[in-house]
């Protein structure tokens, strides 16, 4: 267990400093507020309007058919690249995966997923 | 050669089972609106092809990929155990679904595809592959708790399974990596043979590894105290899916238990068999205790669910071949009144103006639909365990092998249990024979209903009028 023991030395000097630094912040600095400081923080422009809007779930459907067919690309690369070493058992092995995404495809083609309107 | 015939041998069910999946998706969306039906029967046909292509003869063995999977009689078992909870639970659903306007064929290919993923958990020997088919049965099963989506229990049931499944998965899962973390190994032959060499005793990894798995576990097969989740998912979720959910997930999770603790933790007994035998025994008190309490009878099945699960845990801490038969046995049993009596449960229906549930609603039922309750009548009976009817026979067999493990005090909490678990099931029966309606139901059998109710009875009364037939089928099978 003694080899963890700088790890933990780690995590207790990285927490310390955290707490000494906001108590030392809180000391040192002049108290001055303003309406701008008690603003949430965020980057960029401040938002327009609420932004726990709905959203179209046809958003949710391409972005999830989107992850499929992109982790088939995914796939595709390495296997390309190591083809000349796999031979014909890759060959089959990738067929068979595209064909069982084919299938996915037919029903979600069918099922009007791709269809906007 | 030879090896990879091997190899396809062992996988030859899963790789069957695929192929007919994808074909339901593709007859899913190639059969019209009103006959979505079509997909579930096709599944049925599907499965009666798959169990009479896949039958390893007797003592037959396809252990491939290195050890990692195994078709063997067990596997076959349980595949039909799960086949004949797919196909009850498809007869008795068509007229439920079609009434509550989500007859869709999603329905039964997701169901199909959870049976994959069963498959791959009991016939697993490699901590990988059962983890993959665990995430696939769950993720089937979390959409089946959830497919009511007009219905606010049914999503919140199916988001809360997912939580909690989520949250079991992985603690399951950091439990493996432990366990892989000590012995080297994610094997069961080869974790047995490293625990052999007393890596248990003084070896906390291993330790902390095996409590997180068999948590997971405990959290799989709804025992208390991790059965938080499981009355409200069985009550939201649509009848027949609750009936499917109690029986066939709950059956793939004992098999691959089994598997695991009977070949990889042999030699780690002592770890978990006090560990199990005490959560039998809380699983059944309190699963019986509080269904006592129930008012609406879907809510008390799943109750019940909770308690026979501890039943079959004590088949599985007796740890002898008895053990797991009689877990075979139950499992197989409990699909035919179980699903029963959720799909009778399923039909009631009153007027839309409290939960069609309610143990209210069966009262007067009997000289309405002598049928209807006559049946009930007797998967209620079966499931209490009344002698001549095929619960009876299930438990009978379960406290046998924990007699014959030397775990007395084991078998008399159950027996003691079940005596406790026949005044809920009896009360139910008690509505419909001697009490007076206090508003009108419906109850109309629908055909497709009727048939799986005919079969459940049938077979209840069979088991239990001649059970030495079937307990030698079983044997015969399991070797």
């Amino acid at each position: 267990m003694s080899g963890y023991l700088p790890i933990v030395l780690f995590l207790i000097v990285a927490g310390g400093l955290g707490v000494v630094v906001m108590f030392v912040g809180a000391i040192v600095r002049p108290a001055k507020y303003e309406k701008v400081k008690f603003s949430v923080y965020e980057c960029g422009m401040p938002s327009l309007d609420e932004n726990r809007k709905r959203l179209n779930l046809r958003f949710y459907i391409i972005a999830m058919l989107f992850v499929i067919f992109d982790v088939e690309t995914v796939f595709l690369y390495p296997w390309a690249v190591s083809f000349d070493m796999i031979g014909l058992f890759g060959l089959i092995e990738m067929i068979l995966f595209i064909v069982i995404l084919v299938f996915g495809y037919f029903y979600a083609w069918q099922k009007g997923a791709l269809e906007w309107a | 050669m030879q090896n990879f015939m091997m190899n396809l041998q062992s996988i030859f069910p899963e790789v069957l089972m695929t192929i007919f999946g994808l074909i339901l998706v593709v007859l899913d969306v190639m059969t019209k609106k009103e006959k979505k039906s079509m997909v579930g029967y096709f599944g049925i046909a599907f499965l009666l092809i798959t169990a009479l292509l896949t039958n390893p003869q007797v003592g037959g063995k396809y252990l491939g990929f290195n050890n990692m999977l195994m078709w063997d009689n067990f596997s076959y078992v349980f595949f039909v155990i799960f086949a004949l909870a797919y196909t009850l639970t498809t007869l008795g659903s068509v007229e439920y679904l079609k009434d509550k306007g989500i007859l869709k064929g999603e329905f039964y290919t997701i169901m199909f595809f959870s049976i994959l993923g069963m498959m791959f958990m009991v016939s697993a020997f490699d901590l990988t592959i059962f983890y993959v088919g665990l995430e696939t049965m769950a993720i089937a099963m979390y959409v089946l708790a959830g497919f009511n989506k007009n219905e606010m229990r049914s999503s919140e049931a199916g988001v809360k399974y997912f939580i909690i499944g989520a949250f079991s998965s992985a603690m399951l899962l950091f439990g493996m990596t432990y366990v892989y973390g000590a012995t080297g190994t994610l094997n069961y032959l080869q974790i047995s043979e490293v625990l052999k060499s007393g890596l248990v005793a003084d070896n906390m990894t291993v330790k902390i590894g095996l409590i997180l798995m068999l948590t997971g576990f405990a959290f799989k097969i709804s025992a208390v105290p991790f059965h938080m989740w499981a009355p409200d998912v069985y009550q939201g979720a649509p009848t027949p899916a609750a009936g499917f959910m109690t029986v066939a997930p709950k059956a793939a999770a004992f098999a691959a238990l089994i598997r695991f603790v009977y070949i990889a933790l042999e030699p780690a007994a002592g770890l978990w068999v006090p560990l199990f035998s005490i959560l039998a025994v809380l699983t059944m008190t309190y699963g019986n205790l509080v269904a006592l309490a129930q008012t609406n009878v879907k809510r008390m099945l799943a109750y019940s669910a909770i308690s026979h699960a501890g039943y079959m845990m004590i088949g599985l801490v007796a740890m002898n071949p008895e053990g797991y038969r009689a877990i075979a046995l139950y499992s197989l049993i409990y699909v035919f009144m179980n699903i029963g009596a959720f799909t009778l449960l399923g039909i009631l229906k009153n007027k839309g103006m409290v939960e069609d549930e309610r143990l209210e609603s069966f009262a007067g039922l009997a000289k309405k639909n002598p049928l209807y309750a006559l049946g009930m009548l007797i998967f209620m009976f079966s499931l209490a365990g009344i002698p001549p009817l095929a619960g009876f026979i299930g438990k009978f067999q379960i406290f046998m092998a924990a007699m014959k493990a030397d775990m007395i005090w084991l078998a008399v909490i159950g027996a003691l249990n079940s005596a406790l678990a026949c005044y809920y099931y009896m009360r139910v029966t008690i509505y419909m024979y001697f009490n007076e309606p206090e508003y009108e139901v419906e109850a109309t059998v629908g055909r497709s209903a009727f048939i799986t109710s005919f079969i459940g009875v049938v077979m209840v009364l069979f088991v239990g009028f001649f059970p030495t037939a079937f307990i030698n089928f079983v044997r015969h099978l399991l070797v």
